[in-house]
Order: structure tokens, then sequence, then C-alpha cells
């Protein structure tokens, strides 16, 4: 028998590594192949979702499933605020590990010297550019991890985006992770998830209804006549009554923002201080103003890209990438200094797809790597802490030449929605994942 | 490793037997401490470097050896293959570094025979399978090629995993079963009043009523909305008529599910074998009837003023790809930007309406997104040469020439595949999307076997090319067709072999018959219906034309009154037929007209060409669900109703209707029998009486009503009514 699974064991690749990777396969298929099995024996979602855990199997049920009650215990309030950081921030430019002699040796025209840095923790520093944020550092209201990343996140934008946004490596997940989040959270007001900035992100696609893209709350209007607008809106929404189809869920949805969006519109607002300018405050602006107009936001995303440096990284005080932490940190301290005591009930986690390499390139950039790191801003932190673990920057420590991915940004996420939001059944939301606490979060 | 179920009191020894066996044949020690990790090697610009240090190409550091060997020798892998840095928004061959990444890192990569992979977790994975029980060996793909120099990314099959993409989306709008606690079932009646504890939003997919319908050929007054939960007392009608005028009339009969719009089957032809009816679509086919008008859509030879305008307007239409790179350069050239406006125009205004509703079908079903980087001079080519030039012709063709395409070899990397370091991404979509479909019954083996048949096919100079000496040689099997494949010049027509088997294969009928049935009839169409089309499809030897004459033909298309609804892209352009839009004048007009609808789809992500993964646009109701979408889709249809843009010359309001009616509600019934052709239900009726601030009687002084009228029509482009086909 063992000559024959051996010679079974070979067929599978041409060397071990590869062998052992298809028997995996295989035992994932068999895994699914048996979830889709007793699916078809009447399992209902109710009792899936009640029930089990493991496998990816889990993720063939979370497309198809809609949860309408919210778990017990979660939180009804407190906002989760995702910042995607698109196109691969590099960690080691903003969170320092200061006088690493592979750093300087890696990045001798690039690195930050740790001179210029800003006291962080455990021998890291912040980037002077991101000043603007440092108060809330020192009072404990935000935070980091390094060498953020996941075995399943590739160097490709687009794989590596995906599979953050759907939470899961395996593509039978096909629903975003925030959409399973409010599944979790249970119904909401119509302003319970936003998107801030054009379009839906990935991590929100799913069956959960009620998500807003606004691109400007002050654009998210009705365009009519002066004076019509309420008869407008009223009749659209007489349209869209009585009628059992999705087109009249969505109508009823768009008349309900649109009418909510009006009130907010007109009240104007003045926030607590001043935005800097640029689309990205912009939309962070927006999302303060909505969740301090108390209309349930429960989820909020937005989006900053520019990050894919490659070329021309550029020294710490007038380079490109200082300028653009520059641009982060002025408008998230001024969305942080906006909110002022509403701050505590935000959660706020900045991510991207991946960091990018030690070494710095032929170009003065640097290319995609792997482990970055993640910031953390708003209530319920062992804040001015760096959390998790750093593995270091000795060649034996890193992957392939990048940071490695020690602590993977699935626990980051689970330890908020437990902490913050009580969601404490993560594995729904992060199938096929074992959730380990990092001790960010109180 | 945790203990994963015992067999016995011998397990210890037999797993200790298992592990030596492992030891000799891979040639470890029995009692090898862990290794320090190593490098991988990594290859930039054609050079290894190791610690910093360039070498000579070609050579890398074997485990345990103070020498570099030759790469193509040992079989190693080359990381750098499946660099993908620059390629933004593809799906590359990405999936071997994340398995080599999820071994754990920095891993030395093995070298041949003799192979020694010193990752802990490779092992630990391997350890697993020791401590299966003897009763369960590990399956064996019994259809598996001896691999040779093959590199495979390893990822778990997912293949029927998990369901089509359009139905996994209409089924996540099924209400949960009933269970105790009393949570709304769903079949509620107006939004938000579930029944039971109110903690359900209403889920219930269309299970109100209907009432009599209109039976003749003219408008009628519509359905009343769902009201109750009557389930229909008649089974449907189903099967095939002798021409589609018999199969209206059967549907007429029928009982249709509920739905607010009326039966009136020209405008029901109009809706779903065109974008919307016009009012000249409309005179046309009420006097020719419908079978007439039918077959002049499917007669190719009838010509289109519109192409001229078109070749005038967007010159790059007509050139090659060849002479398309001798325009490189010029910025104000954008060919890409030019094929995708040029289809949209098509959808808009031309007068082969089926033939542009087709078109668009496979744009979808083959879809490559434009514009794309690294794109700009192979896409005309494509839309033009490979979508356009067979859409009523035979898929088989279609398929083929889409396997010699430049642009399809590059988006699906098929360009990167060679015998040494196979690329799987063309082959797996070839399976999943174009053919047989993600149920069709295909294992790993038969990806990894489509990718050998298809590799040697690349691009040069944006041109197509097969390179014999990329080509894998050997015997190959994939589903039920093998090949000894024997040599490399003889690939290219291996894989033509395939292609035609795979055109002609009942999974690849099924697939696009179903496709084919959710676009012209319904989100969930009948299994018989389906099966009926898959039969014509084969019958036929792949051609499409037949196909579509079984399906106008079937009564199940024409009861299928209002159950589909229009996508964005869809509504944007029923909207400018309905307000009578007519073409702009060739030149900066019409491609202004055309771009500034464009932009607008853009913001909503659904504009022509935009859906970047491989699978295309989702077609099914529930997939659309977007507040965004909507509002910026309600302004568009007022701002074109309102004349907003100088090129879109809509009809002025108070002219839509030739002889206003003597009272607000008759002059309300006849602007929406014009723009929506029918009558509204008494409810909505009255929505809309209320917003003019009228009663039904309400004298009508003169055709702008006061100035409203301007406001009412896009109301009632705004409604379901317009929203539904």
């Amino acid at each position: 028998m063992t000559h024959n699974a051996l010679q079974s064991l070979r067929r599978h690749g041409p060397t071990p590594a590869d062998a052992a990777v298809r028997l995996h396969a295989e035992q994932v298929t068999a895994d699914l192949a048996a979830q889709r099995a007793k699916w078809a024996n009447g399992f209902t979602r109710r009792t899936f979702i009640g029930g089990a855990a493991g496998v990816a199997a889990l993720g063939a049920q979370l497309a198809t499933a809609k949860v309408s009650f919210a778990a017990p215990g979660t939180q009804q309030t407190g906002t989760l605020v995702l910042v995607s950081l698109r196109g691969g921030l590099d960690g080691l430019t903003a969170l320092v590990p200061a006088n690493d002699p592979n750093l300087l040796r890696a990045r001798p025209d690039i690195a930050v010297p740790a001179s210029r840095l800003l006291s962080a923790d455990r021998g890291f520093g912040l980037h002077p550019a991101m000043q603007p944020l440092h108060a809330f550092w020192r009072s404990g209201r935000m935070a980091a991890l390094p060498a953020v990343s996941s075995p399943d996140l590739s160097r490709s934008h687009f794989q590596a985006t995906d599979c953050l946004e759907r939470g899961a490596a395996s593509t039978s997940v096909t629903t975003g992770w925030l959409d399973r989040v409010l599944a979790k959270m249970g119904p909401g007001t119509t302003f319970r998830a936003i998107s801030s900035g054009g379009v839906l992100p990935r991590s929100l696609a799913g069956p959960q209804p009620d998500k807003l893209v606004l691109d400007g709350i002050e654009s998210f209007r009705l365009e009519t006549r002066d004076g019509l607008r309420d008869r407008t809106l009223t009749a659209l929404r007489a349209l869209h009554t009585g009628l059992d189809h999705m087109l009249a869920r969505q109508g009823t949805t768009a008349v309900n923002a649109l009418t909510e969006a009006e009130k907010i519109i007109n009240q104007g607002y003045a926030p607590a201080v001043a935005y800097p300018e640029g689309a990205f405050a912009s939309r962070l602006k927006d999302i303060a103003r909505l969740v301090k107009a108390g209309v349930g936001v429960r989820v909020a995303t937005v989006e900053i890209g520019g990050w894919d440096t490659h070329t021309n990284v550029g020294r710490v005080d007038d380079g490109y990438l200082a300028r653009h932490l520059a641009e982060l940190s002025k408008g998230l301290a001024a969305f942080a200094g906006d909110l002022g005591d509403r701050l505590d009930d935000v959660t706020l986690v900045m991510v991207t797809e991946f960091g990018r390499r030690l070494e710095q390139n032929g170009s003065g950039g640097l290319d995609h790597g792997h482990g970055g790191a993640v910031f953390l801003l708003g209530g319920g932190l062992n804040g001015g802490k760096v959390h998790g673990r750093w593995p270091g920057l000795a060649a034996s420590a890193l992957d392939h030449g990048d940071v490695a991915g020690a602590n993977d940004y699935r626990d980051v996420l689970a330890e908020a929605l437990e902490r913050r939001f009580g969601i404490t059944d993560v594995a729904t939301v992060f199938p096929g994942h074992t959730y380990r606490r990092l001790g960010a979060y109180r | 490793m945790t203990d994963r179920g015992g067999y016995g009191a011998d397990r210890a020894a037999e797993r200790e037997r298992r592990r030596r066996e492992i030891n000799r044949y891979f040639g470890w020690q029995d009692d090898e401490p862990e290794p320090e990790q190593r490098h991988v090697q990594h290859r930039r610009d054609g050079q290894y470097r190791q610690d910093g240090h360039y070498h000579p190409d070609g050579q890398v550091y074997r485990a345990g050896s103070p020498h570099w060997v030759d790469e193509r020798q040992t079989g190693i892998v080359d990381l750098s293959d499946y660099e993908d840095d620059d390629r933004s928004g593809r799906r590359n061959g990405w999936r071997r570094r994340h398995t080599l990444a999820a071994l754990g890192g920095t891993a030395a990569v093995v070298a041949g025979g003799a192979a020694v992979a010193r990752n802990r977790q490779a092992r630990e994975l391997l350890e697993e399978w020791l401590d299966r029980p003897p009763s369960s060996p590990p399956k064996v793909d019994a259809g598996a090629v001896p691999p040779r120099n093959w590199v495979n990314d390893g990822a778990p099959t997912e293949n029927g995993a998990f369901p089509d993409r359009d139905a996994s989306y209409v089924e996540s709008t099924k209400p949960d079963p009933p269970s105790g606690s009393g949570t709304g079932t769903g079949s509620g009646t107006t939004p938000g009043t579930a029944a039971g504890a109110g903690t359900g939003t209403g889920t219930g997919a269309g299970a109100g009523t209907s009432t009599g319908t209109g039976t003749s050929l003219g408008p009628g007054t519509g359905t009343n909305p769902g009201t109750g939960t009557a389930p229909r007392t008649q089974p449907p009608v189903t099967g095939t008529r002798p021409t589609p005028t018999d199969a209206a009339r059967a549907a007429a009969k029928a009982t249709p599910t509920t739905t607010l719009l009326a039966y009136d089957p020209a405008v029901h032809l109009l809706r779903r074998a065109a974008f919307g009816p016009t009012q000249q679509d409309l005179a046309t086919v009420r006097r020719t009837g419908l079978d007439a008008w039918l077959e002049q859509q499917l007669n190719t030879a009838t010509a289109d003023p519109l192409d001229r305008a078109l070749a005038t307007t967007f010159p790059t239409l007509a050139m090659t790809t060849a002479q398309l790179r001798a325009t490189e350069g010029n910025d104000s050239v954008d060919p890409q930007r030019e094929a995708v406006l040029a289809a949209f125009a098509r959808q808009l205004w031309s007068t082969r309406q089926l033939h542009e509703v087709v078109v668009d079908f496979w744009a979808n079903h083959l879809n490559i997104p434009a514009p794309f980087e690294a794109g700009r001079n192979t896409y005309t080519s494509w839309h033009r040469d490979v979508i356009r030039r067979h859409a009523f012709g035979r898929f088989s063709d279609m398929l083929i020439a889409s396997a010699r395409s430049a642009r399809m070899m590059t988006y699906l990397d098929n360009a990167d595949s060679r015998k040494e370091s196979v690329n799987e991404n063309y082959g797996r979509e070839l399976l999943e999307l174009h053919t047989v479909g993600v149920n069709g019954g295909y294992t790993e083996s038969d990806v990894r076997n489509a990718a050998y048949v298809l590799t040697g096919r690349g691009v040069k100079d944006d041109e197509f090319r097969y390179e014999p000496r990329r080509h894998w040689t050997g015997a190959v099997k994939v589903m039920g067709f093998s090949s000894p494949n024997p040599t490399a010049e003889g690939g290219l027509a291996v894989g033509d072999q395939m292609l035609a088997y795979l055109a002609t294969h009942p999974a690849t009928a099924t697939n696009i018959a179903r496709k084919l049935a959710v676009r012209f009839v319904a989100d969930s169409p009948p299994a018989e219906l389906v099966a009926r089309l898959a039969k014509t499809y084969l019958d036929s030897g792949t051609a499409i034309v037949p196909v579509l004459r079984t399906l106008f033909r079937s009564v199940e298309l024409w009861s299928g009154l209002g159950q589909k609804i229009r996508r964005p892209a869809e509504n944007v352009a029923a909207t400018v037929r309905a307000l009578g839009i007519p073409a702009p004048p060739a030149g900066a007009d019409l491609k202004r007209g055309v771009d500034v609808l464009y932009t607008r789809l853009r913001r909503i992500s659904a504009a022509p060409q935009q859906w970047v993964p491989p699978n295309g646009y989702p077609d099914v109701a529930a997939a659309w669900s977007s507040t965004h979408s909507t509002v910026v889709l309600w302004n568009t249809q007022r701002s074109l109703a309102r004349n907003t843009w100088r090129e879109l010359r809509a009809t002025r309001p108070e002219a839509l209707v030739g002889a206003p009616a003597a009272t607000a509600g008759g002059y309300l019934d006849q602007l929406t029998v014009r723009l929506v052709h029918q009558r509204l239900a008494p409810a909505y009726r009255k929505a809309l009486l209320d917003f003019l601030g009228a009663t039904d009687t309400t004298p009508v002084r003169d055709a702008t009503l006061g100035g409203m009228v301007g406001d009412l029509v896009p109301l009632i482009l705004n409604s379901p009514y317009h929203a539904l086909r």
C-alpha cells in the first residue's frame, strides 16, 4: 500500500513541494464536495451558519446565505471605517524600524534616517510626514502593526486586492467581507453602509441590502427643477411602492437616501477643523458629517491610491512618498479632529494589498513586496503601541526578499470586530481562518 | 502534526513506517534536524542573484552544491515568470507564487529528481497524509498525464464547488426557509412589512398576482401590482410554435407571472430583440408583422446607414493592427475607445438591432475589457474580426478565431505560456467560461492539458503568432478529447481540434443556451427551454441563427414579459430610443454624443467593456442593486429628457404626443403609452396625477401642462415601467 501511495504521491507533481500542495488541494476538494453533498441533503442555511465551522467550504455557503437577524451580543452602535490604500503602501517608510542595519544597507538612498522619526514604540518610528497624526498616537488613539499580510496574498495588485476584499483565498467565497459583517450586524438604517467615492468596493459586494455609494454627498441629489424636489421624491416613492420586485426595493432605498441626504445637505456642514484640499479629505469629511449626523452609519469605506511607488520614492523631506504620506495624514488628522469625542465610537483601519520590497530597485523606487503596515485609529485601542510580531529584516527572516507576513490581516480585522462590535463568530466573516488575538484592541 | 483520526493501536508504527519510506524515496535523512532556510533565487532582468550578487543568466544555486547549475536541466521554478508587477487588473499566473508563499516563505526550491524540499510546511502537509488511515489513501486523478517539466498552481480545484455566478445572485435573493422563530418569510407585499416578527426585510421574489391583460396587439391596461400571494391556477404554456406570431398568440392565452407590463407582442419583441422600441420600429413591426421584422433582422445582407457615419467618426474602426501600430505616438488617436464607443453607438441607433443585441451578448460571453493598458492596438481587430464577424455565424468559428487573437492571448496570459513554464490562465477560462462552463464536468487535469495544448500561441508585434518551439508536445486529454500531440509544428492544429471538440460539447451547448435564455427570456429560465435551445445549437453545428429562430418561436420568450430588468447601459439606450433621439451628425457631434453617455456609465462602472474579469457582466437583476447607480441613472434620464446635451436632441416633452387629450388623465395616458407603451396601473396613475396637482378630469389647457410636462416625462422614465423589459 505504501509503495502505491508513494507512486500516487509522485504523480501529483514533479516535486514534493508541488505534490504536497496538490494533496492539500485534493483535501480541500473533498471537503468542498462533502459540503455540497450535505447541502443537497437539506442542510439549511440557518443550521449551517449556527453550527459548522472550518474549511473553505463555508465560503460556498456564504455566497448564497443572507442572515436577516443580528447575532446576539452584537453592538448596535459604532462605525467601522475602512481606509484602503490602493497600490501597496511601503510599510517600512511609514512605520520605520529605526537604525535597522539591514534597512539602511538595502535602501542607501531612500531609508528614512532615525533622527527624523517620530517616536512610536518597540524601536519603530513614524515617518515625519505623519506629524499631524502623532498627537493621536501619543494620546492612545492610534496604533500600528508591522509585517501584516497573509499567505494568500500574492504580489499581484488584482489578486491581492481581490483576496483582501473578499477576506478569503478561495474564490468560492464571493461576497466581500464587509457584506458578511453587515449580515452579522443586522438590519439598520439607510445609511448603515456607505462607500465614500464613486464605486462600491469589492469588500461591500454581496446580498445585503442598503449600501450607499456616494460621490460627494452634496451631489447625492435628484436633478429637479427648483421647488419640485419634494413632489418628485413623493412621486418616485409612490411609483416604487406595492411592487414586489428588487427594483422597488432599490428605488425605495434610493428615495429614502435622497430624502435623508437632502436634510443633511440643507443643514449645511461646518466641520470642527479645517480639512485639507483633495478628494481623499473631502471623502473623509462626508463620512464624518454622516457619522455626526447620527444617521446610523455602521460601515464606511474610502480609498486612496497612488501608493504603487515603483520609481522615485524620494527623500524624507520632499520626496513623492513623503508628500503622499503627508496628504494621507493631514486628511486623517482632520477627520479625527472633526469627529472630536465621537472618535471613540469610530474604529478606523488602514489596509493595503501588500507592502514593498526591502531593497530599493534601480530607479530609486520599490517593487511589490509582501508584509506591510496596518494603522489603526479611533477608540478602544491599546494605543501608542506597535502590536503583533516583528520578524525583523535579517536575510533569513525575509520572504523572497520581502518583509514576511508575520501578522495576518484577518486577525487585525477580526479583533476589531470582536472587541469593538461584539462580533465573536469571526469564522463566518473570515472562513477558513483561525483567529488569533493580537492585543491591539482593549 | 494533529492527529487526524485513529486507525488502531499500531497507528504509530504504521506512521513511522510510512515516514521512513517517504524519507528514503525523497532522499531525506530520518533524523535530520531542521535545516536553516535558504534564499530563493530571484531572477531579475535575466540575472540571478543571491545576497545581492548577480550571476549569469540561467544559473541557480543548487542546495548542497557550491556550483551554479542550469535551470532548464533541473526544472527549478523561475519565480519571475510569474511577476506581474506591471499588469494590473488581470488574473495572471499569480497562483504559483501564492502557493509557494503559502508554503511559508524562504524555501529553497527543488532541484530535479532527488527532490529535496527543505520546507517545513511542505513536510507537514506530507505528514498529514501520513496520518491518513490506510483505508483512505489520497485520491488519484486517474486521468493525470505524467508531468514533464510542468509547473502548476496547485490551487484547490473549484470546479463545480460554487454555483454559476448568475444563479448564485438569483439564489441570494430567495427567502430563507421558514423557521420557528417567526422571522419574516418574505412573501410580503409592500417592502418592509414582512409577516412575522419584523426583523426580516421582505425578500420574496415576485410572488404577487396578476389580473387580466390585453390580448389584442394594441396597448393594454397593464396588470395590477401584486396584492396577495395567489399562485397561478393553470400550468404555463410552453413549447415552440411554427412562427413567432403563433408563439406570441399562444403566450397571450397563458396566465403570466406578475408584472407591471402589459402584453403587447410588438413592444415585447422590441424590448427583447432590440435595445428598446422607437416610434419608427414600432410602426414597422405593426405594419409588417413580427415574423417579417425578425427575418429582416436576421438577414445579414441588410445595410445600415449608421455604418458610414461611424466610419467617418471613428476612422480606426477599419484599420488593421499593423495600421494601428503605425499611429502610435499620436495621442489624439485612441483605437480602443473608438471601438467601444462605436459599438455603443450601434446599440443606440443601428437599424440592425438584433445583430447588436447578439454582438453585445458575445462580447460579454468572451469578455475582454477595453480600454486596457498595453492593449491599444489589438482591441479593434478583436471586436471586429472575432466578435462581429461571427456573431450571426457559428460559435465554433468564433471560438477558434478567439484562440488566434492577439488580444485574447495577452489578456489571459497565454502569450507567456510555454512548455517550460505553462500558464494555465487561458486553459482554465476556456473551460470555465468560454465553453463547457463551471459545472461542465472538467477536472484540474483537463485544465492542465488544455493549457498544454494551447502553448505556443502567442503574440509578436501585437499580432497573433504561433511559436512551435514553445509548444508542449506529448499525449493530451481534455475531457473526451485526446490527441498524441506529437509535434510542435502540428500543435496549432491540435488546438483547433480541441476547440472544435469543446464548441460542440453538450455542456457547451447547455452553457451557451442557458446564457442566451437568461439574456432573452428570464433570470431563471425554464430548463426545458434551455434544453431545446441546446439541441438546436448542436443540431445546427453551433450556428447561432437557428438557435435564435427557435428562441423566438418559443412561447416561453413571449410569456417572459417583464421578467428582466434593463442593465444600466441598456436602460440608457432604451431611454435614448424612447425619447426619439436621433443619431447626431457624423463627426465630432456623434462622437461627443456617445461619449457623454459612455462617461456617465463609467461613473457607475456599467459602461460597455468596462468589466475587467473574463466572466463578463452579470445578467440578472440581483447583481445590479446599487442606489448610486439608480440615482445616476435617474439623473441621466432626466438630462436626456430635458435636452441637456446639445448633441442629443430629444423630442420636446410637449411634442411627444400629437394632439393632447382634453383631460389630465387622458393626456397622462397618452404620454405613458408613448413612452412605456401602456397605461399605468391605477395607483401609479394617481401618483403622477398627484404630482401634477391634477385629477383625472382636470382640463388640459396646453400641451406643456403649465410647464410641468417636462418634469412629468422624466418621472415616467424613472419608473419601473421603463426599467423592466
